[in-house]
């Protein structure tokens, strides 16, 4: 009898402790940050699932034509290779695609950072009249003609209708997935493989000079700064969209600063900065060689790691050397 | 199971006849009230295109005008909230083929009550995630770039005498911009149980170029999410943008 009641109370505390530790549903590598996941947004295989079939149906624009996949292709590191994009029929848009990995730990999306959320700012391009168009309820309402959207929507959200918020949570429940852990850097910093002695000093230079704002392993602070790029902090125009971040923090010190982006498969996303004006990663590179700090506004902590720098090609080799070994093959094959 | 008396049924069945009894403490019908919105422009209805002058004499037109209504509240003598309705957003708009002016409200407790509030804007926790849905949430009506609504818009023309006309474009919005008006019942308040009301509410849009600072189209032209020349407009019109 005691042995009967004692079996019994094993497998009920073996269920209920089986039950509070879920098996993950997306694993986040252990030695990156907490990642930041938008609680209103619970991740499910299912949602994934359906964000992942969202992300490449050119039903989601006003057109029929223009999926996210458009301009974030997989097999460019999720940017489309342009400096920015244009869309067939509508207005050019002026701003670089950037990449969609390791979104899970920003804090604030865009360029400029007006993003507060993934979800919120995946309604950006959907609502965008030059971007998907904007008819988001139409979209929502072609969706809902296709019954395995239908099934889909009712088993991540609950119900049977199909709400354009929902169709951002889901894509962003597979964007979660997008991470980006497993280039040869990872490699050389998990003991499975070695730096050449040019990505060596690579490594070394990149240490001193560029870490502070592009840290492993993200490879980028998530915060916002000003690079001395070349722009006109005069022109009113465009409502302040020259300005960087100050079009959306009005703060002086943010004029001309941008969102530091991911340097992981940097070889694969050109061309580079906000408005795509570097062609190659050479020419990227060599712009922090020759920063015009009285033209332009210039991160003051920027300024100090740049003065004892003096440029060679030697060392230009070297960095690029090493930005190489942040390149990795995940993601590059269209499902 | 052969412990459960009939003297414990007996017990159970008296608990949950006084439980189910207190329940319905007031046994009344509820009351409702629809609230009918008018655009008024200097006390006379809104006339889309037509031109009117602000305080500083400068010529305009309005092409649409629009604002969200939530929090409705009412409030009894004591200051108590007795109805809130705190997941309802109402868009109330004149525009181009478009008239939203009507908020219908069931189910409010009988009784006389001293205020209505409302609040023009979204709250910051909706305001924050454009990707809560909520009844009457529209985020065709937020900005893409910047999350979070537009509580007030307003579209129009500056008629300035320059070679070129500006568009006159306020969305304004930011949890900062969040405004909360009061209008008085006294008087007015009284719900009967089962019956209804008609309440008539003016949006007084002169109220958005004057009160704290008069504006001048030369410099508030083109108003979005800059906080501080928002916040000037909504200083403004938190003085008078809605009244019986």
């Amino acid at each position: 009898m005691v042995r009967g009641i004692v079996g019994i109370m094993l497998i009920f505390f073996l269920m209920v402790g089986c039950q509070s530790h879920p098996k993950e549903v997306i694993h986040f590598p252990k030695n990156f940050p907490t990642p930041h996941l938008n609680p209103n947004n619970p991740v499910s295989a299912e949602g994934i699932a359906l964000g992942k079939q969202l992300f490449y149906d050119p039903r989601l624009s006003a057109s029929g034509k223009v999926s996210c996949a458009t301009c974030h292709q997989p097999d460019h590191a999720f940017t489309d290779g342009l400096a920015t994009p244009e869309l067939v029929g509508h207005h050019g848009l002026l701003r670089n695609t950037p990449t969609l990995y390791n979104l899970a730990w920003s804090t604030s999306f865009f360029w400029e950072g007006g993003g507060k959320n993934l979800e919120s700012a995946i309604m950006g391009p959907m609502l965008h009249q030059d971007e998907m168009g904007g008819e988001v309820q139409a979209v929502s309402q072609r969706l809902a003609q296709d019954m395995w959207y239908r099934k889909q929507f009712a088993a991540v959200f609950g119900k049977t209708e199909i709400y354009p918020q929902w169709v951002a949570k889901a894509l962003a429940q597979y964007l979660y997935t997008l991470i980006a852990d497993s280039s040869k850097y990872d490699a050389v910093q998990r003991g499975r493989a070695s730096f050449t002695a040019l990505e060596q000093q690579g490594a070394q230079l990149f240490e001193q000079h560029c870490a502070r704002c592009h840290p492993a392993p993200l490879f980028t602070d998530n915060q916002y700064h000003a690079i001395g790029l070349s722009i006109d902090l005069h022109n009113d125009t465009l409502e302040n969209m020259l300005k960087g971040r100050y079009r959306v923090s009005y703060k002086p010190e943010d004029l001309g600063a941008f969102k530091t982006p991911t340097l992981r498969n940097v070889t694969q996303t050109a061309p580079y900065m906000h408005d795509g004006r570097f062609a190659t990663l050479e020419e990227a590179v060599q712009h922090y060689f020759t920063l015009d700090t009285t033209s332009f506004p210039v991160d003051s902590l920027l300024q100090k790691d740049m003065a004892q720098f003096t440029f060679n090609s030697a060392k230009t080799a070297a960095l690029l050397a090493f930005l190489g070994t942040l390149t990795e093959e995940k993601f590059t094959q269209q499902p | 199971m052969k412990y459960i008396s009939k003297f414990s049924i007996g017990v159970f069945a008296l608990l949950f006849l006084v439980l189910a009894g207190c329940q319905d403490e007031k046994n009344e019908s509820p009351a409702a009230v629809k609230m009918d919105f008018s655009f008024l422009m200097n006390g006379k209805p809104l006339a889309l295109k037509t031109a009117y002058q602000n305080a500083k004499g400068e010529k305009f037109t309005v092409s649409d005008a629009w604002l969200y209504i939530s929090d409705i509240t009412l409030k009894d003598a004591t200051g108590k909230a007795v109805y809130e309705d705190k997941s309802g957003y109402y868009v109330i708009q004149k525009g181009p083929g478009v008239e939203k002016l009507n908020i219908e409200m069931d189910s409010i407790p009988a009784g006389t009550y001293s205020s209505l509030e409302m609040t023009v804007g979204v709250d910051s926790v909706h305001n924050h995630d454009i990707t809560l849905v909520e009844s009457g949430l529209d985020p065709g009506r937020a900005w893409t770039w910047n999350t979070g609504y537009k509580f007030l818009s307003l579209e129009g023309t500056c008629l300035l005498n320059t070679p070129d006309e500006r568009p006159l474009i306020y969305h304004i919005g930011l949890d900062q911009n969040l405004k909360t008006f009061s209008l008085d019942l006294t008087g007015n308040g009284k719900l009967v149980p089962g019956g209804s009301a008609n309440w008539n509410v003016k949006v007084n849009l002169e109220s958005i170029f004057s009160g704290k600072e008069t504006l001048s189209f030369y410099n508030y032209n083109s108003v979005k999410a800059d906080p501080v020349s928002s916040g000037v407009i909504a200083d403004n019109y938190a003085n008078g943008l809605l009244s019986w």
